[in-house]
């Protein structure tokens, strides 16, 4: 970062600046975590107090939410949903960091129509599709099963992963490859020990991204999966709407709980996954 | 980059000698294109255009399909509920499309204005954690903050002893207004960070000597950093017009595309004909008309919009 001593006319109160910066940030800060807030308030209280302080801190807090949420079977979803996550993502890193290495490094036939074949992707819209999904998982005889999650998860991951990963990895410097090529390595060898340690930073935050989409959908695991011990959480809470249709604090405390691994997860990899989202990447 | 690139790849060229290298090339490329391939023409493809051919018949999803031509498409002309969903949609798609770019934006500037490095790796980590709450939950949560009986907004005005003469999400004028306003104040994690990269990426030179020439900051943002972040307002725009015309989370949960239809849009309109009324051909139908309007629209802001940090593929 450079100075702003410099980058601002010498008229202004530089401190005051600073100041009104940090003083708008915080308050779009504030205002952005609202609801994060909400959620956890509303997680300790029982129905009485959530009909009539909604938006007061009620002391003390109503742990036994916590507990009627656990023992309605979360642990068991929640292992389903890091199964479902933590496989998704590799099936949608693996082939698309391969592919975005040869669009993004090699020249071949056919290559443009290739990747635009891949970017039409994008715009083929995720509702379009649900039916035909459907059909299509009944007809591979998948309904039901892990695959069901894992293989459309990984086909949905691609076309934002090899966009980002094809521009990480055509801004390395060619020397590196040309160097390699010389000493006759393969293009696999290349990718195996060059491309890819350079990118962990950009590999780690789409891997976090995808484990997003996929631990908070709903809408899928509801469509392709009726048995219940394949559940997801975000699914399972869904079973919870109906036994608690007018108790929203196990309802809540399920949603705490369930959101739980995404947060160690971001705060374990934090420092990653914002290097890898400041890589300059993301940009078409 | 793009000299890089292309430079490069005519060494490469040159040193491989001619056509034989590209066959090479092109046998490697694809064996590592299959992974992809498979997983996208199964999983993505055939359901696309199997979607597209239903579109062309009447269809409950089971039985077999009849063909119609475009009987869908004519009915959606008459249908009155499909237009005003199209202009909600057009509503909501270019106000979205202004949230995603203009707020995130602000956050960056201030965050990329602070001195200490500190203060903005924590702003950088704290706008980013609310992505983990599932939008359910935040859709919950909003519909608690605008309950027109005990809900947040209530409980301001009536502390600052207004009157509050709308029922909100229950309003038939103003609906889709609160609707929209779900999400405020819009500075999103992931866009803040992405247009912090591109701000940190530009030369600092470039940027100082704009204030050295006595340019506000104000003037600098426009005639530096907004030329040089096109390549990432361009994916951001894209991406928010995307989900501008297919989304339909917040009325699937909230109001279901009323009161009446003040908050209908053609996602959800899809979603009830085919799982509904079990008119999987007239859905069919809504969803290709929702993809061409996207693939318009993104040819349209690709041709418009060229960034010149352009990496063109060879």
């Amino acid at each position: 970062m450079a100075p702003l001593t410099r980058r601002l006319s010498g008229s202004v109160d530089l401190r005051r600046v600073q100041w009104l910066s940090h003083g708008i940030l915080i308050i779009l800060l504030f205002l952005t975590i609202v609801p994060v807030i909400l959620l956890l308030l509303f997680s300790f209280k029982n129905n009485t107090q959530f009909y009539n302080q909604r938006f007061e801190l009620t002391l003390p807090l109503y742990v036994d939410n916590y507990t009627r949420a656990w023992n309605a079977d979360i642990g068991k979803y929640m292992l389903n949903s890091m199964l479902y996550t933590v496989g998704g993502v590799a099936l949608t890193l693996v082939p698309a960091s391969l592919s975005a290495y040869v669009f993004a490094r090699l020249r071949f036939f056919g290559k443009e129509v290739l990747f635009y074949m891949v970017l039409g992707l994008l715009m083929i819209p995720g509702v379009l599709t649900l039916i035909p999904s459907f059909i299509l998982i009944i007809d591979l005889k998948l309904l039901s099963t892990r695959w069901a999650f894992w293989l459309p998860y990984a086909a949905g991951g691609q076309a934002f992963a090899i966009l980002v990963l094809r521009t990480s990895f055509s801004g390395l410097p060619e020397d590196l490859f040309e160097s390699a090529r010389v000493d006759g390595a393969r293009e696999i060898r290349i990718f195996w020990s060059i491309v890819l340690p350079l990118s962990l930073p950009i590999l780690g935050t789409l891997a976090l991204l995808q484990a997003n989409v996929i631990w908070n959908d709903l809408i899928w695991p509801l469509t392709i999966n009726t048995n219940p011990e394949l559940k997801p959480v975000m699914a399972g809470l869904m079973i919870f709407t109906g036994i608690f249709r007018t108790n929203f604090g196990p309802l809540f405390a399920g949603y705490v709980l369930a959101s739980l691994p995404m947060i160690a997860l971001f705060a374990f990899t934090s420092r990653l996954f914002i290097r890898g989202l400041m890589s300059g990447a993301i940009r078409m | 980059m793009r000299a890089i690139t292309t430079g490069s790849s005519r060494s490469r060229f040159a040193l491989g000698g001619g056509s034989g290298r590209l066959l090479r090339n092109s046998l490697t490329a694809y064996v590592f294109l299959i992974p992809t391939f498979a997983l996208i023409i199964v999983f993505s493809y055939y359901p696309a255009f199997s979607a597209l051919y239903h579109s062309f018949t009447d269809w409950n999803g089971f039985a077999a399909p009849r063909f119609i031509l475009f009987d869908n498409f004519e009915q959606m002309v008459g249908d009155r509920i499909m237009v005003a969903s199209l202009r909600n949609m057009l509503i909501i798609s270019i106000w979205s499309l202004l949230m995603a770019l203009v707020p995130p934006l602000i956050v960056a500037e201030l965050i990329d204005s602070l001195r200490s490095d500190r203060a903005q790796y924590w702003y950088r980590l704290l706008f980013v954690v609310p992505i983990v709450v599932p939008l359910v939950v935040t859709l919950y949560v909003w519909n608690f903050i605008y309950d027109p009986d005990i809900g947040l907004v209530k409980s301001i005005f009536d502390s600052f002893g207004w009157e509050l003469n709308t029922r909100m999400l229950g309003d038939f004028n103003n609906a889709l207004y609160f609707l929209m306003l779900i999400g405020f104040p819009f500075a999103s994690g992931v866009n803040v960070l992405i247009y912090l990269a591109g701000l940190q990426n530009i030369d600092q030179e470039v940027r100082d000597s704009a204030e050295l020439d006595g340019a506000t900051a104000l003037r600098r943002v426009f005639y530096i950093d907004l030329p040089l972040l096109k390549g990432q307002i361009r994916l951001l725009g894209i991406l928010a017009l995307i989900g501008g015309i297919q989304g339909f989370q917040a009325q699937y949960v909230l109001t279901d595309g009323g009161p009446g239809y003040a908050t209908m849009v053609p996602g959800l309109w899809m979603y009830r004909q085919g799982y509904n009324y079990a008119e999987m051909g007239y859905a069919s139908a809504i969803g290709t008309v929702m993809f061409i309007m996207i693939l318009i629209l993104t040819i349209f802001s690709m041709h418009r919009f060229r960034s010149q940090t352009e990496y063109v593929a060879e």
